[in-house]
């Protein structure tokens, strides 16, 4: 709770009483009453300005120099050959290369919009305690375990091993334990120490979309085979 | 001056009516919106539709092909001659609806999408696909092989003529 | 000489009518300009200036409502050349390509400035988490957020239809599909949003409804949220830890 003095005066236009309750769940901007500020007009109205602009000229030459695909008249009889969603559903489609339609096109990604929504009602997330505060021994073994198991069950659950999201899940695993094995004595051990287990949480969830996704756009082709971008060129 | 309404003094038979008129103005409420949303749900379920009918005229039996598979790319389906009979499967892959192609040099059907294979009966030799590609039922008119592309029998049924 | 035109334009009961403030050359009509003008009161008069510096949050919301701006701008102009039928949607295409003065341009610009605003929606999603931003007061505001960025989603998937090529037939025949999957309900789901059994003209003018009307609809009734939300919890997120000085 901020610190406040309680001035009493006679006149009630010099020093006004102040009674002020701040209560648990404050406002931050009640908080900090030293920060600096401007004012909006014209500070932040221009600096979103040249935000704005920047970004229309950027669209701009993106669009005078790059046209958008169009191809043939649809052709409900003819499936092209590889058919790609737009970018931001291949991580999807990659999974539906695993799972059945139910997992990878219905349940996967209720699953993942559900945990999104109910990220801030999580105590684990609101605290962010660093992850090797305390109990070292207990959290590399079961961060490994824990990471062993969920590798297990992304190698044998699918049609094929699902390795868009093995080799994240094991990098991320290491990079975890690294600070429980050797310690925080370097600066980005340290760094790495100080991090969260939500922090860690969420970052493996992007590495997994990030890696289907570019799997998905760059190394699929047709009859969604493995490809290699730089030998055959990217399918869309 | 505020009409403070929460200190009101009401007699017991006014709280009561009070009560059940808000309790039936709800009620109607209620109704009125669960009848909008019905309303508005059966308006976007269309009574009428203009699409391809379901039974499409195939081929003659004495035209289909022995060893291979005949396909009629605007209606989806695979035509096949069987011992003793003919049948007809549908094109339609049944991971996500992709249209797939018969490859004859390998004699397999593969699907462009999620990479599903079938054999030329349809089953599933491999990808994906969670089903084998189903039989469409098959009956002779006018002398022609009829498919009904919305009515599925069992994986091996043969019409026999 | 310039200044005097300008203040007989400023210094007029008609101007004065329209902008309720002077010239924003004093602290007080600086603030008046913040306070009296619709498009700007969503703004406190005055902001922290460590909250808006660039690289605190790299302006990634309010480039996604540039990003919405430009789209609104581009896709309306697009509406006057273009018929939701088939074949007629895709020939509409190819006149934007061969008979519309800046038909391809706008085009362009509309179909990048959907990536794009894709691509920072979530940027944004991933910024405000590692913030920490979605603490209370504002857990509420980050669930609106996941909605926006579902909308703005489900926006550039139904618009990916509209020019009913074969890329954007395809898409949109195993999109659906997928909805078919859902246990027990999957096979009407699928109807409702196709209008019919397959992909076809029913679908392409449901999908143009919802592109068009319904969902942008949605999206600027969210983003009016949104913002709102993040004003009445103090504006942008600040650690509060952080030290009130900016360095510079």
């Amino acid at each position: 709770m901020a610190e406040f003095e309680l001035e009493r005066g006679a006149d009630a236009r010099k020093v006004p009483l102040r009674l002020l309750f701040v209560q648990a769940d404050e406002r931050p901007a009640v908080e900090e009453e030293d920060a600096q500020v401007v004012m909006s007009f014209p500070h932040l109205v221009l600096r979103e300005l040249i935000a704005f602009l920047a970004l229309l000229l950027f669209l701009v030459a993106i669009s005078l120099l790059f046209d958008a695909p169009l191809e043939e008249l649809a052709n409900p009889d003819r499936t092209p050959n590889p058919a790609k969603a737009p970018w931001y559903f291949l991580g999807l489609q990659e999974l539906l290369h695993y799972y059945p339609p139910v997992v990878a096109g219905v349940l996967l990604p209720g699953l993942i919009v559900g945990c999104l929504m109910i990220i801030p009602y999580f105590v684990v997330n609101l605290e962010r305690a660093p992850l090797w505060a305390s109990g070292r021994v207990t959290k590399v073994i079961a961060i490994l375990l824990g990471s062993v198991g969920l590798v297990a069950v992304l190698a044998c659950s699918g049609a094929h091993p699902l390795w868009p999201a093995i080799v994240p899940t094991i990098l991320i695993a290491l990079l975890m334990v690294l600070p429980g094995l050797l310690g925080t004595g370097t600066r980005t051990l340290a760094w790495i120490g100080s991090r969260s287990l939500p922090f860690w949480i969420f970052t493996w969830f992007l590495a997994v979309g990030l890696a289907l996704t570019v799997v998905g756009i760059f190394f699929r082709g047709p009859g969604w085979t493995l490809t290699l971008p730089w030998r055959d060129g990217i399918y869309y | 001056m505020l009409v403070d309404d929460l200190r009101m003094e009401l007699t017991p038979e006014e709280l009561s009516r009070r009560k059940l008129l808000g309790l039936v103005g709800s009620g109607c409420l209620a109704v009125f919106l669960a009848g909008s949303g019905a309303a508005i749900g059966q308006f976007m379920w269309p009574n009428v539709l203009f699409e391809e009918p379901s039974k499409v005229p195939l081929l003659r039996p004495e035209d289909v092909a022995s060893g291979a598979l005949t396909t009629f790319a605007r209606h989806k389906v695979f035509l096949a001659r069987a011992p003793g009979g003919f049948f007809a499967f549908t094109s339609v892959c049944t991971h996500l609806g992709c249209v797939t192609n018969y490859d004859q040099a390998l004699g397999k059907i593969l699907c462009p999408c999620h990479g599903s294979q079938f054999d030329l009966s349809g089953r599933v030799l491999g990808g994906p696909a969670p089903r084998p590609l189903p039989r469409l039922e098959l009956t002779l008119e006018k002398g022609v092989l009829v498919a009904d592309t919305r009515k599925f029998v069992e994986p091996d049924w043969v019409f026999k003529v | 000489m310039f200044g005097t035109l300008l203040n007989r334009l400023i210094e007029n009961r008609v101007f004065r009518s329209i902008v309720r403030h002077g010239f924003p050359d004093s602290n007080r009509n600086r603030s008046l300009a913040s306070f009296t003008n619709f498009f700007l009161h969503l703004q406190p008069v005055k902001v922290r200036l460590k909250a808006i510096e660039f690289t605190r949050t790299f302006y990634l919301g309010g480039l996604s409502l540039a990003c919405l701006l430009i789209l609104s701008i581009t896709g309306v102009l697009l509406m006057f050349y273009y018929h939701p039928s088939v074949p007629r949607a895709y020939d509409d295409m190819k006149d934007l390509e061969f008979v519309v003065s800046q038909g391809v341009f706008l085009r362009n610009m509309h179909r990048w400035a959907a990536h794009l605003m894709v691509l920072l929606v979530s940027l944004h999603m991933i910024r405000v988490f590692y913030a920490g931003a979605y603490r209370p007061p504002r857990e509420f505001n980050w669930v609106i957020g996941v909605v926006l960025l579902l909308f703005t989603v489900l926006l550039s998937y139904t618009g990916y239809l509209l020019p009913w090529d074969q890329l954007a037939y395809w898409a949109v025949t195993v999109g659906t599909n997928m909805a078919r999957a859902v246990p027990a309900i999957g096979e009407e789901m699928r109807f409702l949003m196709l209008g019919g059994h397959t992909v076809n003209e029913n679908a392409l003018i449901r999908f143009y409804v919802l592109h068009c009307v319904a969902l942008p609809a949605a999206l600027f009734l969210g983003i009016a949220i949104h913002l709102w939300r993040v004003r009445k919890d103090g504006g942008v997120y600040v650690e509060p830890g952080e030290g009130g000085e900016v360095r510079g």
